[in-house]
């Protein structure tokens, strides 16, 4: 199994997890940085108004509003990396994110639970800002299958694939030995062809892909926590 | 005593201005492919005190029909609001409906 939820008084655990998904984990509060990048903060800075008379409205808003929502989502953020401190240290997960000096599965992250509005928030700013950096838009995000090459419809299936089966995981704990090998296995196998398209030149929008479906997954069970899925 | 005629219009100006102050404002949240649906009938619920039900049935005319007018008032409380969705990283914008 890489990872698994398991409610406690405390929080969420993820427990159980592997180079691949401690990376994910330790990239989020980075990932929802905007940085200078036109389309991102574009994105999460939106224009309060489309009307071509409210010029001003739009001005007051980039002056006196924008420093308060900077300040409300770097807060969040700050939050996230907070907590993920407690992930092993980048050099321990080796060069390419492999086994380094810990033992394999025996790595889990506490989401505490007065948290999860910040964790939702930041989960929600990554998915956003990777979405904009990477013309990532709803012909990924839901795909016309029918509509796609072969080749680009195989990966699309394989993403579809990776998010039904990391849901399953943390929203579903498996119920037995079985079942949660089972799930292990097509974890593994839906990860490995997805990264084995690493020399790809589209690779850097493959992850980014991939770290969405993930974050969304997350974002799920956070919300099913709060009682709003 | 007849009213002079430079002060009818300006009369009827400030009359204009007051009436488009009082119109409502919209406050239109607008489909984004990459935000949860879950995520946004909670942001709903938290911001507009809207039952589940009402915010989901908000949720679904933005998925699709691109947009849904949440809320319809006064200017200054429809940026509230606007400042409120931006603060959970939804699209919205506020309207004149005049």
């Amino acid at each position: 199994m890489i990872y698994r939820a398991s409610d406690s008084q405390d929080g969420i655990v993820l427990a159980e997890l592997e180079p691949f998904f401690i990376r994910l984990l330790a990239q989020i509060p980075a990932c929802a940085d905007p940085g200078v990048h036109p389309a991102a903060r574009a994105r999460l800075f939106a224009s309060p108004s489309d009307e071509p008379g409210e010029n001003m409205l739009r001005e007051d808003w980039r002056e006196l509003v924008e420093p308060e929502l900077a300040h409300l989502f770097i807060t969040a953020q700050e939050t996230v990396a907070t907590d993920l401190k407690a992930l092993p240290l980048s050099e321990s997960l080796g060069a390419e994110g492999g086994p380094g000096d810990y033992l394999p599965g025996t790595v889990a992250l506490t989401i505490p639970q007065p948290h999860y509005e910040a964790w939702l928030s930041t989960l929600n700013q990554a998915r956003l800002v990777l979405a904009a950096r990477h013309g990532i838009g709803e012909r990924e995000m839901a795909p016309d299958l029918s509509a796609l090459p072969s080749e680009r419809r195989s990966r699309a299936l394989l993403h579809m694939f990776f998010h039904e089966v990391a849901g399953q995981a943390l929203l579903t704990p498996p119920a037995s030995a079985k079942e949660r090998a089972l799930l292990a296995m097509c974890q593994h196998q839906v990860l490995r062809q997805l990264l084995d398209e690493q020399n790809s030149p589209t690779d850097a929008r493959e992850r980014a892909l991939l770290a969405i479906n993930f974050y969304d997954v997350l974002q799920q069970l956070l919300l099913r926590e709060l009682g709003y899925a | 005593m007849p009213l002079s005629p430079l002060t009818t219009p300006e009369t009827t100006h400030q009359t204009e201005v007051e009436e488009s102050l009082d119109a409502p404002w919209n406050v239109v949240v607008h489909n984004d492919p990459i935000t949860k649906m879950d995520y946004v009938t909670m942001v709903f619920q938290k911001i507009f005190g809207y039952a589940r039900a009402k915010a989901e049935r908000h949720m679904l005319e933005v998925h699709h029909s691109g947009r849904s007018v949440l809320w319809s008032g006064s200017r200054e409380r429809a940026e509230f609001y606007v400042q409120q969705l931006h603060g959970y990283q939804l699209l919205a914008t506020l309207e004149s409906t005049a």
